[in-house]
C-alpha cells in the first residue's frame, strides 16, 4: 500500500511538472517524437486587443443631398450591420467599436486576411433588380437573401433572395413563359447577368446563379444585402492599416500576472494548512494547468481583456474553493473525527455548498457566453473555471491527501489540524 | 459589532464622496469614448508608432491612437508606408490644434515630414458603446442581487447591493480623479471586481447558513471573520497579479491594471469592514 501511494505521488508530481513545464512555455521548441512543442502563448486564440491586431476605421458621413440627416443614428445603424457581416463571415474575435458619433473602429486579430473582410464592410448593401429602365426590386422589398451553396449539376453557385409578400406577386408576373429578364446590382455594379425564369415563380424566392470564379461575388450579394442597407456614405481611413506590436508583450505580462497570484495562492496554502495545503497546492497547480488548456482548446474562447479578467477570476474562484474545502476538513477534525473521516465527511459536507456557490459564477458565465455581446469572453472563461473549481476541490484534495496518507504521513498536527478549533 | 454603524456611516461617506468626484471630475477622453481628433501625417521615411505616441501624450493628449498605412504585398506580407493617421483625444478647454502643433515640433527632432497634415475634429459626442457594452453585465448583476434576496432574504440582497454599488462607484470615482480614459479595459476591470463583490457576499452568505446549522453563537460575526481570510487572501492574489501587469505591460494594458487594482482594494476593503459592520447593523434592526 505505502509503496504503491509511493509510487502515486511521484508520478503525479511528474505529470504536474511536464503539464506545468508544457503548459507554461519550459518546453518551448522541444520535440518529442512528432510533437514540437510551441512558445506558451502561441497555443491561445487571443483577441485584438492582446494579441497584433489589423485596423480599420470607417467613417459615416450623410450621402449626397441627404438633407436634414441623423449621422450618429447611421453610424449605430452601420455598426449593427458591420457586426451581422462579419458574423455571417465567420470572422472570430473582431472587435467593432462605435468611435464617436459617426466612426466605427474594427480590430481584426492577427496581421493577416484584413482586405477580404473590408470588402464585405464597406459595401453598402444597395440591391437593385431592373428591367430596362424600370426599377422593380430594391432592399425594402427583399425579406432575406440566402447563400444556397454550389450545385454539382449545374456547376454553379446559388443565391436565393427571398422577396417579402408585397414583392412575391410581382415576381409572378415578371416569370413565366415569354417574359423578359431581370437585371441584378448591387451599390451600382451587375453581379449576375441576367435573372430569367420560364416558369412562374409564386413563392417569392428568385434563385440567382453564379459562375464558380465568381463566388466571391455571390457570398457579398448574400451577406451584404442580407445585413441591411446602410444608408450612408461610408469611408474607409485610407486603406487598412496596422497598429503594429503595440501589445505585443501583453500576453506574456497577463501569463506572468497569472504565476504571481498562483505563487501566493500556494504559498498561504503551505503556511496555513501544512500537508493539508500542499494537497490543496497540487490541486491548485493541476486546476490551473487545466484552465490554460482549456483557453488553449475550448473553441468558443478567444483571450481578449475581458477574457483575461475572466481567467484571472476563475484562478480566485478555484483557490476560493480550495480553501473552502480545507476548512470544512479543519472543522470535521475539530469536531473529534480521525483524519480519514474529516477528509471525507468535510469533503462530503462541504460539497453541496460549494455546488451551489460554483453553479453562481457558472450560470452567469453561460448568460454572459450566450448575450454577453463584446464581454462574452470573460463569461466563458467564468463558466470553465468554476466547473474547474468545483472538479478540482471536491475530487483532487481528497485524493491526493489520502496518497499522503498512505504513504505513511498520518500525523494530524502535519496537516495544520487540531481539536475544537 | 463594534463601531459598526461608524464603518457604515464612513463607507456611504466616501462612496458619496466618490460619486460626486464623477461629477466633478469630468472623464478622461479616450479616442473610443471621447472627443476624438484626426490628423493625417505624411513622413519623409518610416517612422516609429511608439514615438509618434510619446510624442502626442508628451504634448498632452489624453488618449492617442496611431495607425500605419500599410500595403498588402502577398498573402500574409505587408509593407510598411511613410503615412500615419493619428487620432488623438485632449482635455476639456484645450485646443487639439495647440496640442498637435506642440506634439509637431517635438515629432520634428525626429522625423521629417512632408507633409504634415491638416487637423480634423470628429464628432464629440460620448459614444454610447460602453453603455451597450455594459447592459448585459447590469443584468447579470441585477439577477445575482435578485437571487441573493430570494435565497438568503432581503437583508442578503441589500448588502451584496450595497457592496456592489460601493465597489462600481468607487472604481469609477477614482478613475475619474486618477484621469484614467474610459475604454472597454475599463469596463473588463470594472465587471471583474463587481463580480469579485458579489462573491464575498455569497461567501459570507453560504458560510453565515453553514454556521447557523451547527452553532448557537454570533454567526454573523463568526462568518465575516471567515469572509476576511479570503478576501484578505483573494484580494493579495489579484493584487500581485495587477501590480505585475502595471509594472511590465503596455500602456494600455496599465489601465486595466490599474482600474482593476483600485477595484479590488475598494471590493476587500468592503468585504473586510464594511459587510459585517453592514450585516451586524441589519440584525439588530431586524
Amino acid at each position: 500500500m505505502k509503496i504503491r501511494d509511493m509510487i502515486r505521488l511521484i508520478v503525479l508530481v511528474l505529470v504536474v511538472v511536464f503539464l506545468g513545464l508544457w503548459a507554461f512555455g519550459g518546453l518551448e521548441g522541444v520535440t518529442i517524437g512528432t510533437t514540437r512543442f510551441l512558445r506558451w502563448d502561441g497555443i491561445f486564440r487571443k483577441g485584438a486587443d492582446i494579441g497584433s491586431k489589423y485596423t480599420a476605421i470607417y467613417t459615416i458621413s450623410a450621402p449626397e443631398d441627404a438633407g436634414n440627416f441623423d449621422v450618429s443614428a447611421a453610424t449605430l445603424n452601420a455598426k449593427r450591420i458591420f457586426e451581422k457581416r462579419l458574423n455571417a463571415l465567420g470572422a472570430e474575435g473582431v472587435l467593432v467599436r462605435q468611435m464617436n458619433g459617426n466612426a466605427i473602429r474594427v480590430e481584426l486579430p492577427g496581421a493577416t486576411g484584413s482586405s477580404e473582410v473590408d470588402e464585405f464592410l464597406h459595401n453598402p448593401g444597395l440591391f437593385k433588380v431592373t428591367q430596362g429602365d424600370d426599377l422593380i426590386f430594391t432592399n425594402k422589398d427583399v425579406k432575406s437573401v440566402k447563400m444556397v451553396g454550389y450545385d454539382a449539376t449545374s456547376g454553379q453557385v446559388y443565391v436565393d433572395v427571398h422577396l417579402n409578400n408585397d414583392a412575391k406577386e410581382r415576381l409572378a408576373n415578371l416569370t413565366g413563359p415569354g417574359t423578359g429578364s431581370l437585371s441584378i446590382s448591387m451599390d451600382g455594379t451587375e453581379v449576375s447577368a441576367t435573372y430569367s425564369s420560364s416558369e412562374t415563380i409564386k413563392n417569392g424566392v428568385m434563385r440567382l446563379p453564379f459562375s464558380t470564379s465568381n463566388y466571391t461575388k455571390a457570398l457579398m450579394l448574400a451577406i451584404c444585402v442580407d445585413s441591411g442597407l446602410i444608408d450612408a456614405t461610408i469611408t474607409v481611413s485610407d486603406g487598412m492599416q496596422t497598429e503594429g506590436s503595440a501589445s505585443g508583450n501583453a500576453a506574456d505580462v497577463l501569463g506572468i500576472a497569472a504565476l504571481a497570484m498562483v505563487l501566493v495562492a500556494v504559498v498561504y496554502l503551505i503556511a496555513a494548512h501544512k500537508l493539508l495545503g500542499v494537497s490543496a497546492a497540487i490541486s491548485l497547480l493541476i486546476s490551473v494547468i487545466a484552465l490554460d488548456f482549456f483557453g488553449a482548446t475550448f473553441t468558443w474562447l478567444r483571450v481578449n481583456a475581458c477574457g483575461a479578467a475572466g481567467l484571472a477570476l476563475s484562478i480566485l474562484i478555484i483557490t476560493m474553493a480550495h480553501i473552502a474545502a480545507l476548512f470544512a476538513v479543519r472543522q470535521q477534525f475539530a469536531l473529534g473525527k480521525s483524519l480519514t473521516a474529516a477528509l471525507d465527511d468535510g469533503m462530503t459536507g462541504v460539497r453541496a455548498q460549494l455546488l451551489e456557490l460554483l453553479a453562481i459564477p457558472a450560470v452567469i458565465g453561460i448568460g454572459l457566453w450566450i448575450a454577453g455581446g463584446d464581454v462574452s469572453a470573460f463569461g466563458i472563461a467564468l463558466f470553465g473555471g468554476s466547473l474547474l473549481a468545483a472538479a478540482s476541490s471536491l475530487l483532487l484534495i481528497r485524493h491526493i491527501a489520502k496518497i499522503f496518507i498512505g504513504i505513511g504521513l498520518s500525523d494530524a498536527a502535519a496537516y495544520g489540524l487540531k481539536r475544537g478549533e | 459589532m463594534k463601531n459598526a454603524k461608524w464603518i457604515v456611516l464612513l463607507s456611504c461617506l466616501i462612496t458619496v464622496a466618490l460619486l460626486a468626484c464623477c461629477f466633478i471630475f469630468p472623464f478622461s477622453r479616450t479616442v473610443e469614448a471621447g472627443g476624438t481628433n484626426l490628423i493625417t501625417v505624411e513622413f519623409n521615411d518610416s517612422f516609429d508608432r511608439a514615438v509618434v505616441e510619446n510624442a502626442m501624450r508628451e504634448a498632452g493628449a489624453t488618449d492617442v491612437l496611431v495607425l500605419k498605412q500599410v500595403s498588402r504585398t502577398g498573402n500574409t506580407s505587408f509593407e510598411e508606408g511613410t503615412s500615419a493617421q493619428i487620432y488623438f483625444s485632449v482635455p476639456d478647454g484645450t485646443e487639439a490644434k495647440e496640442v498637435y502643433d506642440k506634439a509637431e515640433e517635438i515629432l520634428s527632432q525626429t522625423f521629417a515630414f512632408k507633409y504634415p497634415g491638416t487637423l480634423s475634429t470628429l464628432s464629440a459626442s460620448l459614444t454610447k458603446q460602453s453603455v451597450i457594452s455594459l447592459w448585459p453585465v447590469l443584468i447579470v448583476l441585477v439577477v445575482l442581487l435578485a437571487y441573493a434576496a430570494l435565497r438568503f432574504g432581503i437583508r442578503t440582497g441589500v448588502i451584496a447591493a450595497a457592496l456592489t454599488l460601493m465597489t462600481g462607484i468607487a472604481v469609477l470615482g477614482v478613475t475619474a480623479i486618477a484621469r484614467i480614459g474610459l475604454s472597454h479595459y475599463t469596463i473588463a476591470a470594472l465587471l471583474g471586481t463587481a463580480a469579485l463583490s458579489e462573491l464575498f457576499v455569497f461567501l459570507f452568505a453560504f458560510t453565515k447558513r453553514d454556521f447557523a446549522k451547527r452553532t448557537a453563537g454570533n454567526v454573523t460575526e463568526a462568518a465575516a471573520k471567515r469572509v476576511t481570510v479570503f478576501a484578505v487572501l483573494l484580494s493579495c492574489m489579484a493584487i500581485v497579479g495587477l501590480v505585475s501587469v502595471l509594472i511590465l505591460g503596455n500602456a494600455a494594458l496599465k489601465g486595466f491594471a490599474l482600474t482593476a487594482l483600485i477595484g479590488t482594494v475598494f471590493s476587500a476593503c468592503a468585504a473586510v469592514f464594511t459587510l459585517p459592520a453592514l450585516a451586524s447593523l441589519l440584525s439588530k434592526a431586524n
